[in-house]
C-alpha cells in the first residue's frame, strides 16, 4: 500500500509536468519559435517541425527518466533520505530543461542569422485603448473569500481546541498509525492559520500583478489578439483564484486533523486529489489558451505575415530573461510558454525576488 | 480602439499618439465620454515611457479633446468641447500654410490643392465605416 501510494504520487506530479513540456513547442505564438522571433509564415516549415519533434521527445524522455528515478527512490529509500533524493532530482530537472532549452534557443538563433527573412523596418507597437470591455482579471472583490475561509477555519479550531487529547498525532504511518505526537497548544493553530494567511496574500499578489502586467498585442493582428489576449489573462485568473481556494481548503483538512481523528483516506487523498486537479487544469488550460491565448479560436483572424513585424530578440537574453530599459512594464509575458516574467531592466523585479527570498529566510528562520 | 506607434519613425511617439486619438475621435471609433486607459496603463502595453504619454495625453486635454477623469484615467470629451472655432480655424491656416505652400511652388492651383484635401478627408471618412 505504501509504494503505491508513492508511485501514485509521483506519477501525479509528474506526468503532467512531462506532457507539459512535450507540448511547449506546438502551443506557442506563431512568430515564436524557441524564444527566437520569425515570420509568422515560417512557423511549420520543416525544420521548425523538426526541432519541435526532437524537443518534445527529448523533453518527455528526460521526463521519464526522472519520474523512474524519483519513484525508484521513494519505494527503496527510507523517508529522510528520499526527501533530501527528491531535492536532487527537482533541481537537475530544472537544470537539464534550462539547458535543453538554451539548446534550441541557439540553433533557431543560428538557423534566422542565415535565413534572409525580411524584417519590418517599422517597429509597431500597439495598444488596445478599450478599457471597459476587456477584462483584465478577475475582480479582486473575490479575493474575500480567503479571509472568510481562513476566518472559519480559526473559529472551528478555537471551538474544537477543547475537544482535543493533550497529545496531538502530528504525523502518521502510511497505515494511517500515528508516529509523531506533539504537546497541544495554541501555537499549532496559529502556524496552519499563518500559513493560510501567506498563502492568501500570496495569490492576491499574483492576481495584482495579472491586473499590472503588460498586454501583448500582436502589431500584426491587433484587434484579433487583444480579445485573444484578455481571454487568455482572464482565464488565468480564474485557474490562479482556484489553485489558491484548493490550497488553502488543505490546509484547513490539515487544521481539522490536528483535532478530530479524520478518516485515513481523507488525510491521504484529499491533498493528492486536490493537487492532481490543479496540475490536470494548468496542462488542459495551457493547451487550450496557448501563449498570449494565441489557441483561443476567434473570427477574423488574418492571414499568417512572411515577414518579421516585430524583432524582440536582443532584449530576451538567453531566450527567457527580458531586460528592457526602455520599457516601463515590471510584468510580461514569458517568451515560451504561457505564464508571466518579470522586466530585470526594472528595479521593482529584484525587489520582489529579494523580498520571496527575504521571506524564505524568515520562515526558515522561525521553524528551526 | 487600437493605437499602434512607430518604434523608429521619425515622428516623436508622443506626436503620434495624439495624431492616432485625434484620428480615432475623427473615425468614430473613439466616442465622446469614452474612458481612455491610465497613463501608466498605456505606456506599459505599448512598452513606452510614461513622460511620453503623459505629454500626449496633455496636449490631447489642451486641444479639448480628452478630459481629467477622477483616478487618473481620462475620458473623450463631448463634441462641444473641440468645435471647429474661429481660433481653431485661423491656427489650422497658419499651421497649413507650408504644405499649401509647397503646392503651389510645384504648380498646383488652389482647386488643386483644396481637392487634394478633400481627398484626405474622404479617405479619412471611409475608414470610419464598421466603426461608427
Amino acid at each position: 500500500m505504501g509504494s503505491t501510494y508513492n508511485i501514485v504520487t509521483n506519477l501525479i506530479i509528474f506526468v503532467p509536468l512531462v506532457v507539459i513540456f512535450a507540448v511547449l513547442p506546438f502551443i506557442t505564438r506563431k512568430d515564436i519559435v524557441f524564444g527566437i522571433n520569425i515570420p509568422a509564415a515560417q512557423w511549420s516549415n520543416d525544420y521548425f517541425r523538426k526541432l519541435r519533434r526532437v524537443y518534445s521527445l527529448l523533453s518527455a524522455g528526460i521526463g521519464a527518466v526522472l519520474m523512474g528515478a524519483s519513484v525508484l527512490a521513494s519505494v527503496m529509500l527510507g523517508e529522510d533520505l528520499a526527501v533530501v533524493y527528491m531535492q536532487v532530482i527537482i533541481w537537475s530537472a530544472i537544470l537539464i530543461y534550462f539547458l535543453l532549452y538554451v539548446f534550441f534557443w541557439i540553433k533557431v538563433k543560428k538557423y534566422k542569422a542565415q535565413a534572409s527573412w525580411k524584417i519590418s523596418e517599422k517597429r509597431i507597437s500597439a495598444a488596445d485603448t478599450n478599457v471597459s470591455g476587456g477584462r483584465r482579471a478577475l475582480s479582486n472583490a473575490w479575493y474575500l473569500v480567503y479571509p472568510l475561509l481562513i476566518g472559519v477555519t480559526l473559529y472551528s479550531a478555537v471551538k474544537l481546541y477543547g475537544l482535543a487529547p493533550n497529545m496531538i498525532p502530528m504525523r502518521f504511518d502510511l497505515q494511517g498509525n500515528p508516529i509523531v505526537y506533539s504537546q497541544k497548544s495554541m501555537k499549532l493553530i496559529y502556524e496552519v492559520v499563518g500559513m493560510q494567511a501567506f498563502l492568501a496574500l500570496l495569490f492576491f499578489g499574483i492576481n495584482i500583478v495579472l491586473k499590472m502586467a503588460k498586454k501583448s498585442v500582436d502589431p500584426a493582428d491587433p484587434e484579433a489578439s487583444s480579445v485573444q489576449s484578455d481571454a487568455f489573462r482572464y482565464r488565468w485568473s480564474i485557474f490562479l483564484f482556484i489553485t489558491g481556494l484548493l490550497m488553502l481548503l488543505i490546509f484547513t483538512v490539515v487544521m481539522v486533523s490536528i483535532f478530530v481523528r479524520l478518516p485515513m483516506w481523507a488525510m491521504l487523498y484529499v491533498p493528492m486529489a486536490a493537487s492532481a486537479a490543479i496540475l490536470v487544469y494548468a496542462v488542459v488550460l495551457a493547451i487550450m489558451t496557448g501563449q498570449s491565448g494565441s489557441r483561443i479560436k476567434i473570427e477574423g483572424k488574418r492571414a499568417e505575415s512572411t515577414e518579421i513585424i516585430r524583432d524582440d530578440d536582443a532584449f530576451w537574453k538567453l531566450g527567457m530573461f527580458y531586460y528592457n530599459k526602455e520599457d516601463p512594464a515590471v510584468f510580461v509575458e514569458r517568451r515560451f510558454s504561457p505564464g508571466w516574467t518579470t522586466n530585470w531592466a526594472r528595479w521593482q523585479s529584484w525587489l520582489i525576488v529579494f523580498g520571496i527570498l527575504a521571506m524564505v529566510a524568515v520562515s526558515l528562520y522561525f521553524s528551526f | 480602439m487600437i493605437i499602434k506607434i512607430d518604434m523608429n519613425s521619425e515622428t516623436a511617439l508622443y506626436e503620434q499618439l495624439v495624431n492616432s486619438v485625434v484620428w480615432g475621435i475623427a473615425t468614430g471609433r473613439l466616442k465622446p465620454g469614452e474612458k481612455m486607459p491610465t497613463v501608466r496603463k498605456l505606456a506599459v502595453d505599448l512598452g513606452i515611457n510614461l513622460h511620453t504619454v503623459n505629454k500626449a495625453y496633455a496636449i490631447l486635454k489642451q486641444k479639448g479633446y480628452l478630459s481629467a477623469h477622477r483616478n487618473m484615467g481620462a475620458v473623450v470629451n463631448e463634441a462641444s468641447a473641440y468645435t471647429a472655432d474661429e481660433a481653431f480655424k485661423e491656427s489650422i491656416k497658419e499651421w497649413m500654410k507650408p504644405f499649401v505652400a509647397e503646392c503651389l511652388a510645384r504648380g498646383m492651383d488652389s482647386d488643386e490643392t483644396a481637392s487634394l484635401v478633400r481627398e484626405a478627408a474622404l479617405e479619412i471618412k471611409n475608414e470610419t465605416e464598421g466603426f461608427a
